[in-house]
């Protein structure tokens, strides 16, 4: 496993979008998928076309929202930018996502930690 | 949360609004494309590479816009859709095998979950009553088995001395008749002691239920049935305070019971519960009468055999304080403690015989079905293994091939199991009926076990899935190339291997059936045949009982006016049209009545028992029984007149062997008295109780020169029209006399035979329709694996008939395949047949359980029509044109 790319959980994408809206403002689908790339360190496997459904599905929840405009090369492209309910969603998803993270780490540490 | 929602609430109106292609989606991910471009173009990348780089970094596209389609629908459901619809197309190409299919699941489930439901309802329902599992009743029992309580007295000491239970309570189940609002009425009931209620924890549905001061009669009440209460009183409140006249009592209702609870007999539900005490006073202190049954609650925490000591102990002292030797290590030895959770096993011990041959034969049905069921699939799926290679080559998955596959059989069976559930219904509403007639009607709720049908679904279900779709496994297995090959190879082999053993046993197990049922319907045809010594045509029979009651003047009928009735009741009754003769009897042939006495002939045989019946002129006319020597009983034959009597063939021939009987004197004992009376006739014997039994010994008697009162006579009726219609009036005429006079159980003498033959015509039927049903599926079974066989093997027969093979030896071929296989099958089916229908063997008349003309015939019936479903196949075979044959492969 080690030096290969990390496969992203059922799930963590569509957190990896919610948090690059919500600090980057809004971005059009091929912007978010570099920017995931850049951001993850190129660690990520993305076939950038995947980043469409989860796209539709948090537009489906309502927390993000779509706006045709124009890119900075003065192409046509959609927007997305997050919405307060997705500002929600994604404090929640955070802390439930360290939260996780926490254990599992815990949980796969050295024995040496464990008894702590 | 919300979010969630919301994104179900989009999909599902996606999904109404159905897949269609988006402009705005397309641009979207051309404008991606573009923007990658333009970035690599930028790191320097020649224009190609690019576009290159831009769109393996995208992935598939087509399958990016297939993922979106299905975020903004619901996929599963979508494809589901689509296999319904394929399999519905399937279906409708295959209308023999889905007909076929459908048929089967239908009959096994339906017929099965019948069976069992009435199974469960007479076998093993509890008492709607309150923790009926800790009920118990208190038995005397003898070498002779188990009976009711001991006496009152006794049942008293239970109730004061033990520690065991938590209350117990006497009770009988009887016939009462009453008059209510003037009108004589027979109605079916439970008389027990105050506590019965409060022991079972039944309460009233209005008004209150029997309490311990009600034993004192002051004032009489009597509580009524919730179903008596709807079907006569149509639910009226008002019935409370209403008063029946029962004997010597004015019972007033006070309470309704509550629905569900029919009293302690199943299948016989009571009308009305009366007190204990209502027999008159002396009933608790009769130490003789041991006439009911006692239920009691055991206290928890208590043995069964701690409780059965207690009772036994106070039996023992009861017994040895009342000096009673009679009979007693048969009845009355000691005491045992049985479970009362499904009430008394009348009803169990009745329709237990019947009902487990029954079961026996649907389960065997069941069992054929599957076999059907199993190697019809196996075929469905074999002959579209070309079709699933071909899918998967093009790239269908596994699961999608499995899933669209289970659709099909889950489909099947739904049709098949609603269809079940309309048969299971009609059937258990026919047993029903066939139940509740004759005189003593079984009346059962007839609604359907819910567990019963979820296990005969199962168990069909289970035999779909794993024949239908183990093949497919295996398919999928072998690589595509193969299978597009034609015959799949060995497992093809290995699958016609698995059907042929289907088919021998379906054989097998349907010559058992056939054996079976062949038996029973040729016992019912000896009993249908035999002589039954009177004409039952064209008679009809009613119960005539003038209801003893105190009016205001004094009793309502003494004996003396009861002589009265009788004459007048036969003077009417004759004067009535269409009626050509009437008689009244004690006792009529096949009614299920029946008395016995002692007599003396002189010179005669030791055994003194007889069958008596007091019967009026006219009565040997009525049902045709004609008078071999002497003479019938006239009009003179008065009360002061010479005692005289009529004897039939069998006791005359029993007692007086070559001697004439007539003018001889013979003595009949009482308890009391002994009656001397002159024989004046001899009569032909007739069938009494059954018909499988011979004509019993019987004396008749005068009814005026009666030796027993007669509160009840039965009047019969000849006429040369339809008896039936005579009946209302008839009944017009007894009302005429009085009112207070009941008449009821009016049916006709034909009709009375025809229930003594219930059991038999039920089983004969039913276990008839099956046997032909497992022929049926049999035959289907046979066909099915033939055709198969041949469409396999279309080539090689081909090249056999290019070589010069004749039609006929091709036939003979195809033929002789299945020759073997039920061969094989009736090699299986005798012995198997020989040994499972032994326990029919009390059930047969005229014949044994090994009877050779039955099993012959089976194995003809299951032969011919096997070879008969075989020839359609085989001469298809035989017509294969080789060039074509050859050509296809």
């Amino acid at each position: 496993m080690a030096g290969s790319k990390l496969d992203l959980l059922q799930g963590t994408l569509d957190l990896l979008v919610l948090q690059t809206l919500a600090s980057m403002g809004p971005l059009h689908g091929y912007g978010l998928a570099r920017r995931i790339e850049q951001l993850s360190g190129d660690e990520v496997v993305l076939n950038q076309g995947t980043i469409y459904a989860s796209l539709v599905r948090l537009q489906q929840r309502g927390w993000i929202q779509a706006e045709w405009g124009t890119s900075e090369t003065n192409r046509r492209a959609k927007f997305y930018s997050i919405t307060r309910a997705g500002r929600k969603q994604l404090v929640e998803e955070t802390s439930y996502w360290q939260r996780l993270a926490a254990v599992v780490g815990r949980v796969l540490a050295p024995s040496k930690g464990g008894s702590k | 949360m919300t979010g969630r929602v919301r994104e179900w609430w989009e999909r599902t109106v996606g999904f109404i609004r159905g897949r269609r292609s988006d402009p705005d989606l397309e641009e979207e991910l051309a404008a991606h494309l573009e923007l990658a471009v333009e970035d690599n173009l930028r790191t320097g990348m020649s224009p190609e590479e690019a576009r290159r780089v831009a769109m393996l970094k995208f992935g598939s596209r087509s399958s990016a816009t297939e993922t979106i389609g299905d975020q903004r629908g619901l996929p599963w459901l979508e494809s589901f859709f689509k296999d319904v619809g394929y399999a519905f197309r399937g279906m409708r190409r295959r209308p023999l095998f889905a007909g076929v299919i459908v048929f089967t699941l239908a009959l096994g489930i339906g017929a099965n979950t019948a069976l069992f439901s009435l199974v469960e309802t007479v076998m093993m329902r509890q008492l709607p009553v309150r923790d009926p599992e800790q009920l118990f009743f208190l038995q005397n029992v003898g070498s002779k088995g188990p009976n009711g309580a001991p006496p009152y007295p006794c049942f008293e000491v239970f109730r004061e001395q033990t520690q065991a239970f938590d209350g117990m309570a006497a009770f009988v189940f009887d016939k009462f008749d009453l008059i209510l609002d003037g009108r004589a009425e027979q109605v079916s009931g439970e008389l027990a002691s105050s506590s019965y209620f409060q022991v079972l924890g039944v309460k009233p549905a209005l008004g209150r239920l029997l309490t311990p001061a009600d034993d004192a009669l002051q004032p009489p009440v009597a509580v009524i049935g919730y179903k008596y209460w709807q079907r006569r009183f149509n639910a009226d409140p008002a019935v409370l305070g209403k008063v029946i006249t029962y004997k010597r009592a004015q019972l007033t209702i006070v309470g309704v019971i509550e629905e569900g609870f029919l009293g302690m007999t199943p299948g016989h539900p009571t009308d009305i519960t009366l007190p204990f005490t209502v027999q008159g006073p002396g009933i608790l202190q009769d130490k003789g009468n041991w006439g009911f049954d006692v239920v009691a609650r055991l206290k928890p925490g208590v043995s069964i055999q701690q409780a059965r000591a207690q009772v036994d102990s106070i039996f023992q002292n009861y017994m040895a304080s009342i000096s009673f030797s009679r009979d007693r290590a048969d009845y009355f030895d000691h005491m045992e403690i049985a479970p009362a959770a499904k009430g008394l096993d009348t009803l169990r011990s009745e329709f237990s015989r019947p009902l487990l041959v029954l079961m026996a034969v649907v389960g065997l049905v069941l069992l054929v079905g599957c076999a059907n069921l199993a190697s019809l699939f196996m075929a469905h799926t074999d002959s579209r293994r070309r079709e699933f290679a071909v899918r998967m080559a093009i790239g269908a998955g596994r699961g999608r091939l499995l899933r669209q596959l289970l659709t099909e059989i889950l489909l099947y069976f739904s049709l098949g199991a609603g269809l079940g559930l309309g048969i299971a219904m009609a059937g258990s509403r026919l047993i029903t009926s066939f139940l509740a007639v004759g005189r003593t009607p079984v009346l059962i709720d007839s609604s359907l076990d819910a567990p019963a049908l979820a296990f005969t679904a199962c168990v069909a279900l289970l035999t779909g899935l794993v024949f239908g779709v183990l093949p497919v496994l295996g398919a999928a297995r072998s690589t595509p190339c193969l299978a597009l090959h034609g015959s799949g190879g060995r497992s093809t082999e290995a699958r016609m291997g698995v059907r042929q053993l289907l088919v021998v046993g379906q054989v097998a197990f349907s010559l058992i059936l056939l054996v079976g049922a062949g038996l029973l319907v040729r016992t019912l045809a000896h009993l249908d045949r035999l002589g039954l010594g009177f004409q039952p045509e064209r008679v009809l029979t009613l119960n005539i009982a003038p209801v003893l009651y105190m009016t205001p003047t004094g009793p309502s009928y003494t004996e003396e006016r009861l002589d009265g009735v009788w004459a007048q009741l036969l003077e009417r009754v004759r004067s009535v049209p269409g009626v050509s003769s009437a008689g009244l009897a004690w006792l009529t042939p096949l009614s299920g009545r029946d008395r016995g006495v002692l007599i003396s002939v002189p010179g005669g045989q030791p055994d003194p028992n007889i069958g008596q019946n007091h019967i009026s002129d006219g009565y040997f006319e009525t049902f045709g029984i004609p008078v071999l020597a002497g003479r019938s009983f006239t009009a003179r034959d008065r009360p002061g007149a010479a005692r005289v009597a009529i004897i039939n063939e069998a006791a005359a021939r029993f007692y007086f062997g070559d001697r004439n009987p007539v003018g001889a004197q013979v003595q009949i004992r009482g308890s009391k008295r002994a009656d001397t009376y002159e024989i004046v006739g001899v009569v032909a014997n007739a069938k009494h109780l059954s018909l499988r039994e011979e004509a019993p010994r019987f004396i008749y008697i005068p009814i005026v020169q009666r030796r027993d009162p007669l509160r009840r006579l039965t009047l019969a009726i000849k006429t040369p029209g339809d008896p039936a219609s005579l009946a209302p009036a008839v009944e017009r005429e007894v009302r005429r006399i009085g009112a207070d006079i009941l008449v009821n159980e009016v049916t006709t003498a034909k009709d009375q035979v025809e229930a003594s033959l219930l059991e038999e015509r039920l089983l004969s039927t039913i276990s008839g329709f099956f046997g032909f049903l497992a022929l049926t599926l049999s035959a289907v079974g046979m066909f099915g694996l033939l055709a198969h066989f041949v469409q396999q093997r279309t080539a090689e027969i081909g090249i056999r008939i290019a070589l010069g093979a004749e039609a006929g030896s091709v036939v003979r071929m195809i033929l002789g395949r299945s020759l073997v296989l039920v061969a094989v099958g009736i090699a299986l089916g005798v012995p198997a047949a020989v040994f499972a229908t032994r326990p029919l063997a009390s059930l047969l008349y005229g014949l044994e359980t090994s009877d050779i003309t039955t099993i012959a015939g089976g194995v003809v019936v299951l032969a011919s029509t096997a070879m008969l479903a075989s020839y359609m196949p085989a001469r298809r075979a035989s017509r294969i044109d080789p060039m074509t044959a050859l050509r296809n492969e």
